[in-house]
């Protein structure tokens, strides 16, 4: 035993490196071996498919901006100077028993999307004011021209929101009528056109009054539908201008301030 | 000792020349074997390992015993596919019978195989749509064979004129990489793999879901150089309404949109799942790939509410939230790519 350990002893540093060098490769070498083994072999097949893009749709302000600034507000029914007094189209004022002139109120609205080659345009609206909506197809403009045309100011731009010291900077765009847009009236009353009318299976305002019989005449939703093509698959962007005026051959000339309601709905046609 | 210094006079001269030789002799093989360790211990010295390194060990494995083939006359967006993934190709066609003995023509002999179809017209995919990805095992040799097969959606932006195809990863850093990702993940999510499509069936389309996304095909008596086919069915469902419903009797799903799978209650009888038990797993397990939405908080716990997605509140939830992954799906990806791992 004495003689070995000696004999150890005596083998230079070099070789004591070499053979514990060559004992460590040796375990690797079967480690390796081990964490080969697993490895096994694969084939590997594959296809390739395109994404449709989607179909769509957005209703939005003019100029594309936020649905917020879609607002109708107070609108006036007849032309009236700041006293109230009923004017003519120049401003001058009515003398007593001449029938007030209806006055024209336009907002301008947007449908834009992609994918869409036609949609369907609808008006839901009842029918305490006795309005009449119209659609027309609309442009939209940079420069002021000279005639008949909506002003609209950017609410980007709005100077309530510029700070003191900047100079307040009003981007407007100009949007002029172009041709109507023809919609078909979906529950006219029979006898009265004016007012709308549930279809005898209750569709038309189930979903807002259930099955209630006794909702009041001019709550009764009227539904108009017109058709828009884009002739396009790509992007687009259409205006639109909304004219509201009170319904011709009304001859109660009430001013007193009711409550309407309407929607604006726009919805792919799948052709 | 003048009498052993004096040698014999008459011998010296021979014996002197014996004893050089001697010694020259004794000198010379002295000399030589030290030649000879000299020799040696350079060439011990030069070949000496006092550094042992081991690099590249090459395994060889034995090879698997079919090759896989794919058989069409067209193949799916070929130029996307060889940008997409260059690694893939064609293959070499030839000649092999099938199991009936009729003769075709197959792409094989490449280990990554781009597959192929024969459809006279092809069309963008979306919710609704559904596919089947084929492709053919031929065996090396006779017998028995098995084959584990995994699939894998992966998805790609651009593609087109203004933007180069591009493979969505986890670490994709284009124009808005967080929605892309997440879309990416919601395309995985929604391709649903199927074994058999149940043509029998009007009330329902599918059987057996691959929910684990793997499948082992077995082919018993397998012959050699024939072409056996593996049909893998893929579907993207239109409304979640044909996936988690058990039953439709509150009208929650339109009669027009038949279920995917066969609509009853999920089960699991003897170890086995059925189809509504495997789907509903998935949606569970994988709901933030198939759902998408705002508060991550309405993800927890979603698995009582997918086991009763027949009540309206709750499925309204679900089918908003899958609906709204479809909407950034269409945004985001331009292309998604099946790809299968096939093992022995």
């Amino acid at each position: 035993m004495k003689n070995i350990i000696s004999k150890l002893r005596a083998v230079p540093l070099k070789r004591k490196l070499q053979a514990a060098a060559a004992a460590v490769v040796t375990i690797a070498f079967t480690a390796v071996f081990q964490s080969y083994a697993w490895f096994s072999e694969q084939k590997k097949a594959a296809e390739m498919f395109k994404v449709k893009h989607p179909d769509l749709l957005y209703l939005n302000a003019a100029h594309g901006e936020d649905q917020i600034y879609f607002n109708l507000g107070n609108i006036d029914i007849y032309l009236q100077d700041e006293n109230g007094n009923f004017v003519d189209a120049s401003g001058n004022r009515l003398a007593d028993g001449v029938p007030p002139v209806r006055a024209t109120n336009r907002y301008v609205f947007s449908v834009s999307g992609s994918n869409t080659t036609a949609f369907t345009l609808q008006l839901a609206y009842t029918t305490n004011n006795d309005l009449e909506y119209r659609v027309y197809n609309a442009a939209e403009l940079d420069t002021e021209p000279s005639g008949d045309h909506v002003d609209y100011v950017l609410h980007e731009d709005d100077p309530s929101t510029a700070s003191v010291n900047e100079a307040s900077v009003e981007t407007h765009r100009y949007y002029t009528k172009g041709s109507q847009v023809s919609f078909n009236k979906m529950n006219p009353d029979s006898t009265n056109s004016h007012l709308a009318l549930a279809d005898s299976s209750n569709r038309y305002y189930s979903a807002n009054y259930g099955s209630g019989s006794l909702v009041h005449e001019n709550a009764v939703p009227m539904y108009e539908q017109g058709s828009v093509s884009t002739n396009t698959t790509d992007e687009f962007c259409k205006y639109f201008i909304l004219e509201v005026e009170r319904a011709e051959g009304n001859s109660n000339y009430q001013l007193d301030k009711e409550t309407d309601i309407v929607y604006i709905s726009v919805e792919k046609n799948n052709t | 000792m003048k009498r052993f210094i004096s040698t014999s006079a008459a011998g010296s001269a021979a014996d002197d020349n014996k004893n050089r030789k001697k010694s020259l002799l004794k000198f010379g093989i002295l000399a030589f074997l030290a030649l000879l360790v000299w020799i040696f211990s350079t060439i011990a010295w030069f070949a000496m390992n006092d550094r042992v390194s081991a690099d590249g060990m090459n395994v060889g494995v034995a090879g698997m015993p079919f090759k896989i083939a794919a058989k069409g006359s067209r193949v799916r967006y070929s130029d996307e596919i060889t940008a997409a993934r260059s690694d893939f190709s064609f293959g070499s066609s030839g000649s092999y019978v099938n199991s009936s003995n009729v003769s075709g023509t197959y792409y094989t002999d490449t280990d990554k195989l781009i597959l192929r179809f024969d459809a006279a017209t092809d069309g963008e995919v979306k919710p609704g749509d559904s596919g089947i990805i084929e492709f053919y095992v031929i065996p090396t040799t006779d017998g028995d064979i098995t084959a584990n097969i995994s699939l894998d959606v992966i998805s790609f932006t651009g593609g087109s004129d203004d933007e180069e195809l591009t493979e969505i990863t986890a670490s994709y850093s284009g124009t808005n990489a967080a929605e892309t990702i997440d879309a990416a993940k919601y395309m995985k999510g929604h391709i649903m793999f199927f074994r058999e499509l149940s043509s029998s069936q009007s009330s329902y389309t599918y059987t057996g879901a691959l929910t684990d996304r793997t499948l082992t095909v077995s082919i018993p008596n397998a012959v050699h150089d024939v072409a056996y086919p593996v049909q893998i069915h893929w579907m993207w469902p239109k409304t979640l309404g044909q996936l988690a419903l058990q039953t439709n009797a509150a009208g929650l799903r339109p009669a027009s949109n038949i279920p995917v799978i066969q609509e009853t209650a999920p089960a699991t009888v003897g170890g086995v799942k059925n189809d509504k038990r495997l789907v509903l797993d998935y949606l569970y397990s994988e709901r933030e790939s198939v759902f998408k939405f705002d508060s991550t908080s309405t993800y927890t716990g979603l698995d009582t509410v997918i086991d009763s997605a027949d009540t309206q509140a709750n499925f309204e939830l679900l089918t908003d939230g899958y609906n709204d992954a479809d909407s950034d799906i269409g945004t985001y990806v331009s292309y998604f790519l099946i790809e299968l791992t096939v093992t022995a």
